[in-house]
């Protein structure tokens, strides 16, 4: 029936580059939740709505005039709007724990630096960092903390020889 | 107006965030990234633990318990008297420094 593929109501302008997939698959909240029931979930539903009618309106037309068409069962939809999806929150990974244990280093130091470091990492986790980023923050506190001691015990050794 | 030694950029910039009020290690480095100063933990430590050496600065330990830090205290620093007489002293030399620097002037007299 290719004529009655020319006179099927197109979409309206704009919606058909709004997939309803990958733009949900976007609309994601800073928390680590998929925002659901939001405004704009509900402009897409809408539309979905508006096109399902249109679809009714087209095969109602198609059998009226006298057309066979078996229609295809439409594949499930990706939206479900009131439907809520939580993603884990990622904990903060335990760092750095030999270095409590580590008397080289001044507990009036340890102790500060170590608990900065947890709340800040902890911080970035909650702001949405990934474990590649946190994992690399970490790396460099590590080589910043050799290097510094390093220079230390060359500080000292150069008082011991002079 | 007796001098005392020269300090670095970290330096004075760190003295800068602690002029107004005493704050602990991670809100330092907060402070500092916002002035444009970004440095690690660790480094931050390290120059705290000098600037406390030269008596520029002194610390106390925090009484409030934050979960995350696992225990772990928070230290304020506090400028001393000596800390302020060296970051002023530092300003007015810059401020030498910019006053000879063409167009610089504004940005004197908004304050180094």
């Amino acid at each position: 029936m290719p004529g009655a593929w020319n006179t099927f109501p197109p979409m309206p302008q704009g919606d058909q580059n709004k997939p309803p997939g990958p733009v949900f698959s976007q609309n994601k909240s800073p928390h680590g939740y998929l925002a659901t029931g939001s405004a704009y979930d509900d402009a897409i539903a809408a539309v979905l709505e508006n096109y399902q009618v249109r679809v009714a309106t087209f095969y109602a037309a198609t059998a009226s005039a006298g057309a066979t068409w078996t229609p295809q069962p439409l594949p499930p939809s990706p939206i479900t709007v009131k439907n809520v999806v939580e993603e884990k929150v990622p904990e903060p990974p335990r760092v750095l724990a030999w270095l409590d244990s580590l008397s080289l280093i001044p507990k009036s130091i340890r102790e500060p630096y170590l608990g900065d470091l947890r709340e800040d990492l902890a911080e970035m986790t909650r702001a949405g960092a990934s474990l590649v980023r946190i994992k690399w923050k970490l790396a460099v506190e590590g080589v910043c903390l050799l290097a510094r001691g390093l220079v230390r015990i060359l500080e000292l050794l150069r008082g011991l020889g002079g | 107006m007796k001098r005392v030694r020269d300090l670095t950029r970290v330096e004075v910039a760190i003295l800068a965030a602690l002029t107004s009020k005493e704050r602990y290690g991670l809100e330092i480095k907060g402070t500092l990234e916002k002035m444009g100063q970004r440095m690690s933990l660790a480094g931050l430590y390290t120059t705290l633990a000098r600037l406390e050496n030269d008596g520029l600065l002194t610390s106390k330990w925090g009484e409030e318990r934050v979960e995350v830090r696992q225990g772990a205290r928070r230290r304020y620093y506090e400028i001393t008297g000596l800390g302020q007489k060296s970051f002023d002293q530092t300003k007015e030399v810059l401020r030498k420094v910019f006053r000879l620097a063409p167009g610089a002037a504004r940005f004197v007299q908004e304050g180094v």
